[in-house]
Parts: structure tokens; C-alpha cells; sequence
């Protein structure tokens, strides 16, 4: 595979990842324990639509999430030996896959030392 | 300059410490968390088992008619059956283990009420047949756990008596005028208030020793799936690590043309690789 290859594999599973990270962390957890801090009727725990979606959420996409981010793993990993990136960065960019909206920025990141090093190739 | 560039000669250069160590770090990680999930998989079917071992009993003829197979999905099922005695078709099943006993199950016969139909039913556990109670007589409801005829093939060798090697139901529909049912109940005992709506009566419990079910129910195939799906994600984790740090590791020993990533040698010079370094050749000469 390309370097560019490379680099929209990983780009795509890091969107696939991190949008889903939000959907799991953001959506589906609160709605899965509000029921601890509040007592509105929709999130009570067995009950609440609310808790009955949170829960959905976080069973199928919780371990759908996981399986993609081995994924994510593997193109980030493909990605950076490709690319040269220095170990540290690597490792940063793979724990970043795993924190909510961070996510976004660590792929952001990646994507422009990718290109400086696709540029400076092609120069 | 030079030396620091230069790959590290071997495996265990304190340069490769870091790379090992984080190696291990997350493998056993990796493992220990797989482990803790497969656990609690394991334990999630532990449990909705014991939930259904404790389900509230249904009526043994809504599980089943008299001629119809088991219903294996009902298998282990708390169920009521309703119906008289059959005192006189009593038998023993012999080499029944009760901790470091073996003796013999005492098995009697229900009539089940509003059929033809005869099911077996294991009273409980005695470790004499001579010294076995009387067996029960009358009306009787008794919970026990459905259970299938046993059908591991082995040969009776004192075919006049009521001593048998299994509950095969098959083997026992010579031996009776009864139409019998393709299935034994093992009688249940009365545990924490349950079986509430259906307490036992008259169910032939005396001076025998209960016994627990020998087929417990299945759970149901998605119980614990989904942390058995994340066991399996963190050992493939703990791979997938221990291939990274193969592949830096291999790489960093090859030196910086080969591998082209994980550079912490940032410069792109001709690196002396370790064949044709200078100072390794130079410092025996000088010695």
C-alpha cells in the first residue's frame, strides 16, 4: 500500500473510532448511569427509555468500538512505519484514539506530519 | 556522534530496556484484563443458570405430552408434576455418588394427572436399597428439575430386579404396563421459600437425601458474549503489542536504512551498520 494509501485507512478508521468514542462516552454512558445522580423516570435503571438506549449503546457499540479499534490500531501502526514517525508520537497518537474529541485532534496532528513527509519525499 | 547513532549491538543494549519492559508491561496487562473479562463471562452464565435452576416451576405437562421427544430447551427446568404414586413400580438406580458415598436413587413413578402416562420421578438419594423408605402412596405435587432419559449404553446384568445402571426410559418401558413419558423429574428441594406457588405436597421426600440435577440448564448462547468479546480483544491487544515490539526491535538492531520508521536516530547519514562499524573492528586491533 501507498503511503497516501496508508494514511486515508488510518484516517478513516480514526473517524469511524472517535465518532463512535463519542457517541459511546458522551451518549450512551450518561444516559446508561444517570440514573446515579438523577431520578427522572426516563433514565431510572430497568425502566427509563433513556436507560434502556444507554444500555443498548454501550453492549453493541461498546464492543463494536473495541474490535475497530484494533483496527485503528493496526493502520495507525501500518501508518506510522510507513511514515517514519518517531516512536513517542506514535504511541501519543495511538493512546489519543482512545480519549473522547481528542481522538479528532491526534488524527488531526498525524495527518499533517504525514504530509510533511509526503511532501519532503516528493521534493 | 558516531556512537550514539550507531544501532544497539544486541538485544540487551540498556537502549532496548524501555522497549521491553513496555513490552511486558502491556502484555501482562493485556492478559490479565482478557482473563478478568473471561471471567466475568464465565460468571455471567454461572449466574443466569442459577436463576434458571430457581425459575418459577411450570406445570410438567406444559413442557411436554405424552408422546412427544424432550424438549431440550426446557432442559433443567424447574417443573410441577401432579398425579398418584406409583408405589409398586419403584426402582433404584445404582452407583449414585452423595460426596464420597455411592448408593442408589430411589425412583418412583407419578401417574400425571389427566393422562395415561407415567413419569419418573427421583424421590432422592439412600445409600441402601434395603434399608430405603417405603415408597410413597397417593395424591402428590412435586417441583423437580426436567430432566432427559439417560442413554449411556450400559448393559443391566441382574435384569429381575428394580436395580437399574441408568434412567433410560426406553430401558424401562418393558418392565411396566405404563405409558411413560420420554423424561424423569429429579425432585427439588424447598430452599429459601422456593418454590412458593407450588409448594410440594406428599412428594416422597422422606428419609432420602436430596440430589441435585445432574443437567443443568443452558444459558442462552449471548449470556457473557459480550465480555467474552472483549477477553478475546485484549489478548489480540496483547499480540498485536508483542508484534510491535518485535518489529522495533528487529528494526533497531537492523540499524536506520532498513527500517524506515522509529528513528530515534534522527540523521540520515551513512550509519556505520554493525558489520562494518568502525569501532567494533578498531578495538581489538588497539588491544
Amino acid at each position: 500500500m501507498s503511503l497516501s494509501g496508508n494514511l486515508l485507512a488510518y484516517r478513516i478508521m480514526a473517524t469511524i473510532v472517535g465518532v463512535l468514542l463519542v457517541v459511546l462516552c458522551l451518549i450512551g454512558l450518561p444516559l446508561h448511569y444517570g440514573y446515579l445522580v438523577s431520578d427522572a423516570a426516563w433514565l431510572a435503571k430497568d425502566s427509563g427509555a433513556g436507560w434502556q438506549l444507554g444500555s443498548d449503546i454501550s453492549e453493541y457499540l461498546g464492543v463494536a468500538h473495541g474490535w475497530l479499534y484494533m483496527i485503528f490500531l493496526l493502520t495507525a501502526f501500518l501508518l506510522s512505519r510507513k511514515a517514519a514517525w518517531p516512536m513517542p508520537f506514535t504511541i501519543i497518537t495511538a493512546l489519543c484514539g482512545t480519549v473522547p474529541v481528542l481522538s479528532f485532534w491526534a488524527e488531526h496532528r498525524a495527518t499533517k506530519l504525514t504530509r510533511v513527509a509526503m511532501e519532503a519525499a516528493a521534493a | 556522534m558516531a556512537a550514539q547513532t550507531r544501532p544497539p549491538r544486541s538485544i540487551f543494549s540498556p537502549r532496548m530496556w524501555g522497549a521491553h519492559a513496555l513490552v511486558v508491561i502491556f502484555v501482562t496487562g493485556a492478559v490479565l484484563l482478557g482473563v478478568w473479562q473471561y471471567e466475568s463471562s464465565q460468571q455471567d452464565k454461572q449466574d443466569q443458570v442459577a436463576e434458571l435452576v430457581h425459575a418459577k416451576p411450570k406445570p410438567f405437562t406444559d413442557m411436554m405430552g405424552p408422546n412427544d421427544g424432550f424438549p431440550w430447551e426446557q432442559i433443567g427446568r424447574p417443573v410441577t408434576v401432579s398425579g398418584i404414586w406409583l408405589p409398586e413400580e419403584t426402582i433404584f438406580i445404582d452407583g449414585m455418588e452423595r460426596g464420597s458415598q455411592v448408593g442408589f436413587w430411589a425412583v418412583t413413578p407419578v401417574l400425571v394427572e389427566d393422562t395415561e402416562s407415567a413419569v419418573y420421578v427421583v424421590r432422592g438419594w439412600t445409600p441402601e436399597v434395603g434399608t430405603a423408605p417405603p415408597a410413597p402412596r397417593g395424591h402428590v405435587t412435586v417441583t423437580g428439575w426436567l430432566q432427559p432419559s439417560d442413554w449411556t449404553d450400559v448393559a443391566d446384568d441382574r435384569k429381575s430386579d428394580n436395580v437399574f445402571p441408568q434412567l433410560d426410559v426406553s430401558d424401562l418401558i418393558s418392565r411396566t404396563s405404563y405409558d411413560l413419558y420420554s423424561a424423569y423429574v429429579v425432585r427439588s428441594p424447598v430452599e429459601d421459600n422456593w418454590p412458593a406457588s407450588s409448594m410440594p405436597v406428599n412428594d416422597g421426600a422422606t428419609d432420602v437425601a436430596d440430589v441435585p440435577a445432574p443437567q443443568l440448564p443452558e444459558p442462552e448462547a449471548t449470556t457473557g458474549l459480550r465480555n467474552l468479546l472483549y477477553a478475546i480483544e485484549w489478548w489480540l491487544f496483547g499480540v498485536f503489542a508483542i508484534y510491535v515490539w518485535w518489529r522495533y526491535v528487529r528494526d533497531t538492531l537492523r540499524g536506520p536504512e532498513d527500517g524506515d520508521d522509529e528513528n530515534d536516530d534522527e540523521n540520515d547519514d551513512a550509519t556505520p551498520t554493525p558489520e562494518n562499524a568502525p569501532q567494533e573492528s578498531r578495538v581489538p586491533s588497539e588491544a
